[in-house]
């Protein structure tokens, strides 16, 4: 008898359980090119670049025809590319923040070396990431780019192509 | 500002003199319009007392703070001393909770955020993060005058905090 009960405890924590997890789709979702800019004139130190993403939910996830529920959103890419053709100093590390439009603003990747304006730099994403569920749903986003000019100034504003990219997780 | 003033009151007196619909209803609308406008010319500026750089008490960093979207951030420019004595290489934020941020430098920081402009010189909703142990606590600012700056970090309650004055670097005549 008491065996039994147990079982039939064990049969309901496992049910119970199964009913409430939700099934879920994970989809890539990267942002176009944007354009990370400074204006100038930059000083040698901490300067702040910015992008700004616009997009309709919808439009994301295309391939899902009846309603979009999005359970769960991380950044999984951070990518800087420097422009062709543009001269650019030289740079340090560099901090990339992210700026919902319905929340706070939080750091999202690090670039541990300094910039290598020769090559498109891959941010280290960062591990501790809040859940940007809402932040996607809020459809704009800015990205907060600090990066240090090692160099004493610079008269003109700095340019660069940013691609970002999320793991989004959606209910089936 | 001023320039604004004199040119609703310009427009407003051009309206009254002009214009061929003269009744109380249009006139009192104008007004109010024109009263929107100016208010929240004033209320923007108000809002934007806050962004310059300025110098905590102890004197050991200078902060920016500055305008992004529609919120007020500010991060560290100056540290009195950059390196860190034990490895010779600039601070770090080695006291971060998450291990892959530990390496970003202090300089450049951004220890304020998301702080957003109530009225009457406060600015609320936002945090302040102490890199001497990696806690951040939510954070109000009160200007005291314009180049005097309160700001209080706290635990929950507003009653279990610190407050700090923060001084204009370069000084509003």
């Amino acid at each position: 008898m008491k065996f039994f009960f147990k079982y039939l405890l064990i049969c309901q924590i496992t049910v119970l359980v199964f009913s409430c997890s939700v099934e879920t789709e994970t989809h890539t979702v990267k942002t176009p090119v944007l354009e990370l800019k400074s204006t100038g004139p930059l000083f040698q130190g901490p300067n702040t670049a910015t992008a700004t993403w616009e997009y309709k939910v919808q439009d994301l996830f295309p391939e899902l025809a009846n309603g979009i529920r999005i359970e769960n959103a991380r950044v999984s890419t951070i990518k800087i590319i420097p422009k062709t053709g543009v001269d650019y100093p030289k740079l340090g590390k560099v901090v990339m923040e992210i700026k919902p439009k319905n929340n706070g603003m939080t750091r999202i990747g690090l670039l541990e070396t300094n910039f290598d304006n020769s090559k498109a730099n891959s941010l280290n994403v960062a591990q501790i990431q809040e859940d940007f569920k809402k932040a996607i749903k809020g459809e704009k986003l800015t990205f907060v780019a600090d990066f240090d000019l090692l160099e004493e100034d610079y008269y003109d504003d700095l340019s660069f192509d940013l691609i970002v990219s999320f793991k989004i997780f959606t209910r089936k | 500002m001023m320039t604004s003033a004199l040119t609703l009151l310009y427009l407003l007196k051009y309206l009254r003199e002009n214009n061929p619909i003269n009744s109380i209803k249009m006139k009192y609308t104008i007004y109010t319009i024109a009263f929107c406008i100016v208010t929240s010319i004033g209320f923007a500026q108000d809002a934007d007392a806050i962004v310059g750089v300025w110098k905590p008490s102890n004197g050991k960093v200078y902060v920016k703070i500055d305008k992004i979207d529609d919120k007020y951030y500010g991060k560290i420019v100056w540290l009195k001393e950059p390196n860190d004595p034990e490895t010779g290489k600039p601070k770090t934020d080695k006291n971060n909770p998450d291990e892959s941020m530990q390496d970003v430098p202090l300089r450049g920081y951004r220890m304020l955020k998301d702080f957003e402009y109530k009225g009457d010189g406060v600015w609320e909703e936002g945090t302040i993060y102490d890199p001497q142990n990696g806690t951040t606590y939510d954070c109000v600012i009160n200007l005291k005058d314009e180049n005097t700056l309160n700001i209080r970090g706290y635990v929950g309650l507003k009653t279990f905090g610190r407050t700090d004055t923060w001084k204009r670097l370069q000084k509003k005549t």
